[in-house]
């Protein structure tokens, strides 16, 4: 399904003009959410049912505080569209779908995303492209956890040179320039176009991107036939007191958000990249710190870790079943999380380690997938190839 | 969230119940255990033999019972042989686990994770990260068992609430037995002897529970607290101090009642703040030890032998044979008979009034178990829909399903045919990729959802 | 003296707030780990360490003068404030010290003796950046192994300048309350207790003394020190918390811009459940210039005054507070956050460290 939507999509994403009383947006809140009497739009997943206090560790708990506030639809809608959309960045030819792309999990398959051109090819980013689900739930944005909300997130590719290269100035002018966009953002907020309202509606879209029903959540709401017997053990060996991943992968998040010190490696470039001490010089505690990651729809995303230094979950496994700091760079001063550090690595089984690799693909739900617009208001194609 | 909010105050009532069609079922000697919790229902008992299982057990439904068979001294005896993980976890409300002899796991012994209700008993669970580990519960009983040889703690109830921990026997434990972040907790009758540190009652910074309070400890036999401190260096349990009966650090409203405490090498009784511990502090804790109310304790032989850090303060002060010392800055707590307990530190204390005393006290179990918010029949079928089907389906225009109005044309009038569908649909059409099946949600759900799409779901 | 009050202020707080009761580096023998307990290992280790933080060599009196003044004052930067205290403390060899105050008159070396007390609070706030360089639980044997041998560094250094001082002691009240804030900030780590205990006690003395003969020199400092010992002591080991109080308040009249005496005397009152003073005091403290504080200590000490507020249910000024420390942040950024990694297995940060502020309860 899927793919032939967006099959067709690229096929007619061939530059449409942009009239502006064609563009309507959206008036119905996304799959899975509400609209309440202010007009904004609440999320609802089967785990608003329970009572347990969040991030308990078993599989019938409340989801932790939504921290991206709610939005009204047509501000989700505008955001979509602004996502696919290349007016956003200086040279026209590059949207956060770029890099976040639906047919790679809203990432990009690659160790390291690429930004800018410069010269004759694209500049490859020290970095991973993080996926987006379930991002409104998320204190910090980031592999260095640096934004802490995703309005803010939302501009930093925008302005970096070596991303989208864009400058305030260069965002609202092209916005403004175009009729359509100045409609639109009117519907929206009742505003013209200006850089915070485009972190805005990015962050009501990317808010909007939930999954919250895979396999995995049918079996945590009673549906025991959901999960294989091989995945079962495989959670069993997750939310187990050995190799603890759920301790920081928890349910139903799959993520604590936390920035972590696990002691990962230096990536194929021979590059050990400090992560959030690079923010903080000399700050033992987070040197090498990176945010936890959420584990839903992780087999959508490989290659795995900040800059992609493990092809497979298997990979990953194996790392963390192994000792502490054992990967780690030669001379990084690393604080390794206790969890990692005090059992030694948990030296799980080999069967435990390919089980918890079976498990993790219940974790996939993409359902909720936003649609690729057909076309945009800029008149650019959705998703320009890098 | 604003609807949870307002769902949850309309209506509340208790989960128990409902275990109309309860069966025993038997595991014999040795077989595969999970496969007879795969195939229970709640309500059911599952009757294990005694023998031995090389296994861990799992259990992710409600309301089952799983009891160990003893004849003597053979037990059903969980053996994780060093290899295995956890003995048993449940997730699930109102578990019992009942009379299994657990032994030689890499990490806990037995664990709840989330579920209510809970009741561990008679069980014997021998060297493991934490032997018995209740998280994140409410409403439970601890009673019966015997733990032995945790790195951490013997019996360790985290971040829950109204917890009884009646008549165990803990040694040879870092911590015998352990109220952490927990609320409402009453510990009697217990035997604890042979630990690092007997009983300790803590507040620890940093976890989403941020208070600890109304703890009882009374009726407990609490001796000979004083073997090396073997967890791992890197734990916050390798910083507990040696030789202690009972360790009161950040929790309030504490009562120390009736116990006999005695040959605990350092000092029978500490309270102390957060930071003793050199642990990072944590702005919504309140660091200190307030209300500890200590009364009619027999002490004998304490502090005769002090080590460590606390060993070495006490010392500085020219004091030992402590049965109470009282650091840092906690206020409003007393000491009965303050002439006859060897006490430092409590010169602010005033003396128990009487009346204080938590004698009667029989639980602190909430009668007729906890509760869950219960939804009304529409909101069920609305919130579902729109937590489930919304996914797949829209009201009026087809995305992976069809369409909600050509639904609701094709089962007008036949609600039972549309839940007998969706329980197990089958493939209709080739351009529709195939349905899961929805019979998780349970009959009454399903009912809802039914309704609400038939009767209540427009454009 | 222009300099030194103020620096040693971080020094102090930490030094009473964990003197006696916090966990010395050592205290991690006995556990599984038995290379920690290896001598051989040990020393092999810390001789590594020794060779890897060694300094470049500067040699002259300007020179390493100059280089003191650069980096002494980098509180973010354990490594290259180091380098610039030892640089100071090597540049005092060459610096001769009138023993007569009259003669140094005379001779107008009042300045000598300025800059030997300035040079020893350096290595005295040193101590300070160390204490706070260790973690709260055992974090490997390369730290710790630097740590101590920094630690040994810096008590030799001071302990020279404090050689050189000891005869104008008697005379100069400054030099006894630096003698005492010696003892209780080099003993925090890295010191058996019977030892700590002793220089504990030693330094109460002196600042008594101090107090009595000077109460306004360094601005408080000696009321500083001793309010936060006898506050942080039990009873049954002398301490006072109502005596620790006013001689906090006095600290704060006497120097009513200092943010650490802010810390020490909100935290002093919650302990004596005396909240409404506290709430009023931590009012005063966001009146205060931050450019009167090393910018380390200002969003050190905005953190914790921001944590009291909310542990006193006064969301809006914990608001206030971190609004203030991120501006700071973000006009330096080589400070340190101090953000924590997640310690205990569940998340839940400090509400500093990345929460919607508005979000603090």
């Amino acid at each position: 399904m899927r793919t032939k939507i967006l099959a067709l999509t690229l096929l007619g994403g061939i530059a449409f003009p942009a009239v502006s009383d064609a563009w309507q947006l959206s008036d119905s809140c996304p799959a899975s959410h509400q609209k309440l009497a202010d007009g904004t739009c609440e999320l609802v997943t089967l785990y608003d049912f329970y009572a347990s206090p969040d991030q308990h560790g078993g599989v019938q708990a409340e989801l932790p505080e939504l921290l991206s506030g709610r939005f009204t639809p047509q501000q989700i809608d505008l955001g979509r569209i602004l996502f696919f959309d290349p007016i956003l960045s200086a040279e026209k030819d590059m949207s956060c779908a770029s890099c976040h792309q639906p047919e790679r999990g809203l990432s990009d398959g690659r160790k390291r995303s690429l930004g800018a051109t410069t010269g004759a090819a694209r500049t490859e980013l020290p970095r991973s492209t993080p996926s987006l689900w379930n991002v409104g739930f998320q204190p910090r944005f980031m592999w260095d956890g640096r934004a802490e909300t995703l309005e803010e997130q939302a501009l930093l590719p925008l302005f970096s040179e070596v991303e989208m290269g864009n400058t305030k100035e260069g965002v609202e002018t092209a916005l403004l320039d175009n009729p359509a966009y100045v409609q639109l953002f009117d519907d929206a907020f009742e505003a013209p176009p200006s850089v915070e309202r485009v972190g805005t509606a990015l962050a009501a879209f990317q808010a909007s991107l939930v999954s919250f029903n895979s396999r995995y959540d049918r079996y945590a709401h009673g549906d025991a036939s959901a999960l294989s017997p091989q995945e079962v053990l495989g959670m069993n060996a997750f939310r187990g007191f050995v190799g603890r991943c759920s301790q920081c992968h928890i349910p139903p998040l799959f993520t604590d958000s936390e920035l972590s010190v696990v002691g990962a490696p230096e990536n194929d470039l021979g590059h050990a990249d400090l992560g959030a001490g690079a923010l903080n010089t000399d700050e033992p505690a987070l040197l090498g710190a990176f945010k936890v990651p959420t584990l839903r729809n992780i087999t959508r995303t490989a290659p795995y870790f900040h800059s992609g230094q493990f092809e497979t979950l298997d990979e990953v496994v194996d790392f963390y079943n192994n000792d502490r700091g054992h990967m780690a760079p030669e001379g990084q001063d690393l604080k390794i999380h206790w969890h990692v550090h005090m059992t030694k690595g948990p030296q799980l089984s080999k069967e435990d380690m390919v089980n918890i690799v079976a498990f993790l693909s219940a974790l996939e739900d993409e359902t909720l997938m936003p649609t690729v617009p057909e076309k945009l208001p800029s008149g650019l194609t959705p998703v320009p190839g890098l | 969230m604003t609807t949870k909010l307002a769902l949850s105050s309309i209506l509340c009532t208790t989960i128990l119940g409902s275990a109309a069609y309860a069966a025993d079922i038997t595991v014999p000697s040795g077989d595969e255990i999970q496969k007879y919790v795969d195939q229970a229902q709640p309500g059911d008992t599952i009757l294990v033999e005694p023998g031995v299982y090389k296994q861990s057990v799992y259990i992710d439904k409600p309301n089952i019972t799983i009891r160990g068979l003893r004849d003597g001294d053979n037990w059903a005896v969980m053996d994780g042989e060093l290899i295995r993980n956890d003995g048993i976890i449940t997730s699930g409300h109102s578990s019992t686990i009942d009379g299994f002899f657990v032994k030689a796991y890499k990490g806990n012994g037995i664990m709840t994770q989330g579920a209510n209700n809970f009741t561990i008993s008679n069980n014997y669970v021998e060297g493991a990260f934490y032997g018995i580990f209740p998280q994140y519960g409410i409403n439970g009983l601890i009673t019966g068992n015997t733990v032995s040889g945790a790195e951490d703690a013997g019996v360790y109830v985290g971040m829950s609430d109204n917890v009884d921990v009646f008549e165990n026997i803990a040694f040879g434990n870092v911590m015998g037995l352990e109220f952490e972040n927990t609320r409402n907790g009453l510990m009697a009758n217990n035997h604890v002897y042979g630990n690092s540190a007997g009983i300790t009652l803590t507040l620890i910074p940093g976890l989403p529970v941020k208070d600890a309070n109304n703890l009882v400890i009374r009726d407990n036999l609490i001796e000979d607290n004083n073997i090396e401190n073997f967890a791992p260096a890197s734990s916050i349990a390798s910083q507990v101090p040696r030789g202690i009966g009972i360790g009161i650090v950040g929790p309030d409203k504490t009562t120390i009642e009736n116990n006999e405490i005695k040959n605990n090498g350092t000092a029978g009784i500490l309270v102390a703040d957060q930071t003793l511990f050199g642990m990072s502090t944590d702005p919504k804790n309140d660091p200190y030890s307030d209300e500890a109310i200590i009364m009619a304790n027999t002490f004998s032989g304490n502090g005769e032998d002090m080590t460590g850090i606390l060993g070495d303060l006490i010392k500085q002060a020219g004091a030992s044979g402590l049965d109470v010392v009282a650091l840092g800055k906690g206020r409003g707590s007393c000491l009965a008979n303050p002439d006859e307990v060897a006490s430092l530190g409590t010169d602010r204390w005033e003396t128990c009034d009487p009346s204080l005393s938590a004698a009667e006290m029989k639980t602190a179990m909430i009668p007729g178990g906890a509760e869950e918010p219960v939804y009304t029949a529409e909101q069920k079928g609305r919130l579902t829909y729109l937590a489930v089907c919304t996914g797949c389906h829209t009201y009026d225009s087809v995305l992976h399903g069809p369409s909600m109005q050509s639904i609701q044309a094709l089962y007008k009038d036949n609600a039972d045919g549309m839940i007998e569908y969706i329980s197990e649909p089958v493939r209709k059409r080739e351009d529709f990729p195939e349905m899961p099946p929805q019979a998780y949600l349970g009959e009454e759900n399903l009912n809802a959802i039914a309704d609400y799409i038939l009767n209540e779901l427009g454009g | 003296m222009s300099r030194s009050p103020r620096h040693l202020k971080g020094t102090l707080l930490s030094t009473a707030l964990t003197c006696l009761i916090s966990l010395p580096a050592f205290a991690q023998t006995g556990s599984v780990l038995s290379d920690l307990e290896n001598p051989e290992f040990l020393a092999k280790k810390r001789a590594e360490a020794a060779e890897f933080i060694k300094c470049d060599p500067i040699d002259g009196f300007d020179a390493r003068m100059a280089a003191y003044e650069a980096g002494a004052t980098a509180k973010w930067d354990r490594a290259s404030m180091g380098c610039a205290v030892q640089a100071g403390s090597q540049a005092l060899d060459e610096m001769s010290l009138p023993t007569n105050l009259i003669w140094a008159f005379v001779t107008f070396r009042v300045d000598n003796i300025e800059k030997h007390l300035e040079v020893l609070g350096a290595n005295l706030e040193y101590f300070d950046v160390l204490a706070n360089s260790y973690a709260d639980h055992y974090e490997g044997i390369e730290k710790s192994s630097e740590l101590y041998v920094r630690w040994q560094d810096t008590r030799a250094q001071s302990e020279a300048i404090l050689a050189k001082i000891d005869p104008i002691i008697p005379k100069v009240t400054e030099a006894r309350i630096l003698r005492a804030a010696y003892n209780l900030a080099s003993t925090v780590k890295e010191t058996p207790p019977e030892e700590a205990n002793a220089a504990m006690k030693s330094a109460i003395e002196d600042l008594e003394i101090a107090i009595a003969e000077k109460p306004e020199a360094l601005d408080g400092l000696s009321q500083l020190m001793l309010g936060q010992v006898l506050v942080a002591l039990p009873p049954f080991l002398g301490g006072d918390a109502l005596r620790g109080i006013e001689l906090l308040e006095q600290a704060n009249e006497l120097n009513p811009n200092d943010l650490t005496v802010h810390r020490a005397l909100v935290e002093a009152y919650m302990g004596e459940r005396e909240d409404e003073k506290a709430i009023a005091l931590l009012q005063a403290a966001l009146e205060v210039d931050p450019a009167l504080e090393n910018g380390q200590d200002y969003v050190d000490d905005t953190k914790h005054l921001g944590g009291l507020a909310l542990r006193l249910d006064q969301g809006d000024m914990a608001t206030q507070f971190n609004d203030k420390r991120n501006e700071r942040l973000a006009s330096n950024p080589e400070l340190l956050t101090r953000k924590a990694i997640a310690s205990f297995g569940h998340g839940e940060e400090n509400p500093f460290t990345g929460k919607d502020s508005s979000d603090l309860n």
